[in-house]
């Protein structure tokens, strides 16, 4: 993947997309995690995702936002529902042995079913304006919808999740998160 | 969580919980990955190619021999039998892959009937017809990853929904993907 910048030729190449994976994977699985509320499933999409970012990496250059374009193709593969367990990553991680990590905060767990409950078009607008702190236009861009079909799909998720928190730990206080705050 | 803390304050923990919890796999597997995608891909290509000029040339031959050529006969030639078997997975592996063109869908209700006309990947050329052409009868849902399906961006599509993409002669070119009982779980498009 080459950036502006970066001089051309395949070892650079490589050195380049190593750092630009080292750098975002972690934040883009935290970020398929909330849209999918399943981990997992969120490291096998990101990752596959890079994969064929790399496959694709020419048009990334043209594209020149290459981790909206990973959280994009990640995006589809996780709602796709169909569960790559076929690629070479997915049964890489299944044959290794699993890892040691903690469990999930309570919090954490309450959060993720109610994320749950949102319709998918929702929940990604509300992941993306929140958690990657996009602006509206811009998670109109990346979602292919209106500006005015965001602002809605923003205000009905977070009143759906400041419901379903309500009599919980949690509570979003979704009523003082305007769109504009965040552009 | 006290009153004031805000959605995305939330989702940030959220996410970072995640992120904590994952190991990611190196970089050079990843690479090593979409290098298999790509020559997969490439590969596939050139195939495209090389079969499309080898049918025009055929074309050209079958129209200077029009003349010489006898009427065929009346009778339907039946189709020869398949040898197609569908493929096993390798030791390790979940799936099988038979590489082939795409072509002649029809729905047929809930299911779609596809042609598969197969290609053999030769090592470092340009993989070639092995003459076997068989049909599949799939569900609709079956998955199917697109690329130039879907103008030139991945995708994820049902059969059913490219009947009519499908419904010509050869152009598609995909990977076929066969679980150890023989039964297809994903076309994957290869060129």
């Amino acid at each position: 993947m080459r950036l502006p910048g970066e001089p051309s030729g395949h070892v650079t190449g490589e050195r380049e997309f190593d750092a630009f994976y080292g750098a975002s994977v972690g934040r883009l699985v935290g970020q398929l995690y909330a849209m999918t509320g399943d981990l997992a499933e969120s490291q096998d999409v990101v990752q596959e995702a890079f994969a064929r970012a790399w496959e694709h990496r020419a048009e990334l250059d043209l594209h020149g936002a290459p981790e909206a374009w990973v959280r994009t193709v990640a995006w589809r593969l996780a709602v796709s529902r169909w569960r790559r367990v076929r690629t070479a990553l997915t049964l890489a991680r299944r044959q290794g042995p699993p890892p040691v990590v903690p469990p999930p905060e309570p919090h954490h767990v309450v959060l993720v079913e109610a994320l749950r409950q949102l319709p998918e078009a929702q929940r990604r607008a509300v992941v993306l304006h929140h958690l990657c702190d996009l602006p509206v236009d811009r998670v109109a861009a990346e979602t292919g919808s209106p500006v005015g079909t965001v602002k809605v799909h923003l205000s009905r998720g977070r009143a759906t999740l400041a419901r379903l928190l309500a009599h919980t730990e949690l509570d979003p206080g979704a009523d003082r998160l305007p769109e504009g705050r965040h552009g | 969580m006290a009153d004031g803390t805000e959605l995305g304050e939330l989702l940030g923990e959220l996410a970072e919980s995640g992120r904590g919890r994952v190991v990611p796999m190196a970089a050079h597997q990843v690479r090593a990955r979409g290098e298999r995608r790509r020559r997969r891909a490439r590969t596939v290509r050139a195939s495209v190619v090389a079969v499309f000029a080898c049918a025009l040339l055929g074309g050209g031959i079958a129209l200077a021999g029009t003349a010489r050529v006898p009427e065929p006969g009346a009778a339907t030639p039946s189709p020869p039998p398949s040898r197609f078997v569908p493929p096993a997975p390798a030791p390790g592996e979940e799936y099988a892959g038979e590489l082939g063109y795409v072509h002649d869908a029809v729905a047929q209700g809930d299911r779609v009937r596809i042609t598969v006309r197969q290609l053999r990947a030769v090592a470092g050329g340009t993989p070639v017809p092995t003459g076997v052409v068989h049909t599949l009868t799939l569900p609709r849902t079956t998955p199917v990853e697109t690329f130039r399906l879907s103008g030139g961006r991945p995708a994820d599509r049902e059969l059913g929904g490219l009947v009519g993409r499908l419904a010509g002669g050869p152009r598609w070119t995909f990977e076929i993907d066969y679980d150890d009982e023989g039964r297809v779980a994903s076309l994957r498009e290869a060129g």
